[in-house]
């Protein structure tokens, strides 16, 4: 949305500065069991920073950059058997997906 | 796993891995008798069931017959323990490889003094190492 300004008489000079906003991508994690149920308490780790799940088996990662990033989800006794991003299935291996 | 600009959901599934088995894994069919004479003889199957004996005459060897009915090989460790009346404890332990549908006999000697009184023989059987049934043999010798 622009403002009004005036313009006097005769040669007006008007600089604009604009930066590029920064592509941000959010990521948010849901975690659960394969009865559906959610799974608190677990490290979930992209780029190396760990996050762990809350009460609802849900953490976020707010602010990366859109691309390519690692992941991965450790539990003791427990082991990955899917990942769904945005969707749709994505590759994993020993947790990192 | 590519991040889109904006937001983005990741679902992940985690389920528990099976604990291996610990023990107690399938059927095994025992006999146990005593040799002279054959006063009782109990049989029965693994888990589940107690071992609960009673002797009125004193056995000199006794035998543990064990059936495999399981698809692996197991070893089966049994130790007699006896404990007479003065509270002297001796024990004798067998063991043996068994393979699938195959039996196998332990056999001991028990080889008490013969001293009147009361006896206990607690048999302990166990499948790499993990004990499954365990019971005693209460023997008045009179």
């Amino acid at each position: 949305m622009g403002n009004d300004f005036y313009l006097p008489e005769g040669d007006n000079s008007l600089e604009i500065i604009m930066e590029e906003i920064p592509e941000i991508a959010n990521l948010y994690v849901t975690l659960r069991d394969g009865e559906g149920r959610a799974l608190p308490g677990v490290a979930i780790t992209v780029n190396g920073t760990p996050h762990t799940t809350d009460s609802g088996g849900t953490c976020s990662f707010p602010g990366l950059t859109p691309g390519l990033h690692n992941g991965s989800s450790t539990k003791a006794g427990y082991e990955v058997t899917s990942v769904v991003l945005n969707g749709s299935p994505i590759p994993f291996a020993n947790g990192n997906f | 796993m590519n991040l889109l600009k904006g937001d983005n959901n990741i679902e992940i599934v985690m389920e528990e891995i099976p604990a291996p088995p610990q023990g107690r894994i399938g059927q095994w069919r025992y006999r146990v008798a005593c040799s002279q004479p054959t006063i009782h003889v109990e049989e029965g199957n693994w888990p589940n069931h107690a071992l609960a004996f009673d002797f009125d005459l004193f056995p000199s060897t006794f035998t543990i017959y064990v059936r495999c009915h399981n698809d692996s090989s197991i070893t089966i460790l049994a130790e007699l323990v006896i404990v007479d009346t003065n509270g002297h404890i001796t024990w004798q332990p067998s063991q043996k490889s068994i393979g699938p549908g195959s039996s196998r006999e332990v056999n001991f000697a028990a080889g008490l003094p013969r001293v009147r009184g009361q006896y206990y023989f607690d048999a302990i059987l166990s499948f790499d190492g993990v004990i499954v049934d365990e019971g005693r043999w209460i023997i008045n010798y009179y």
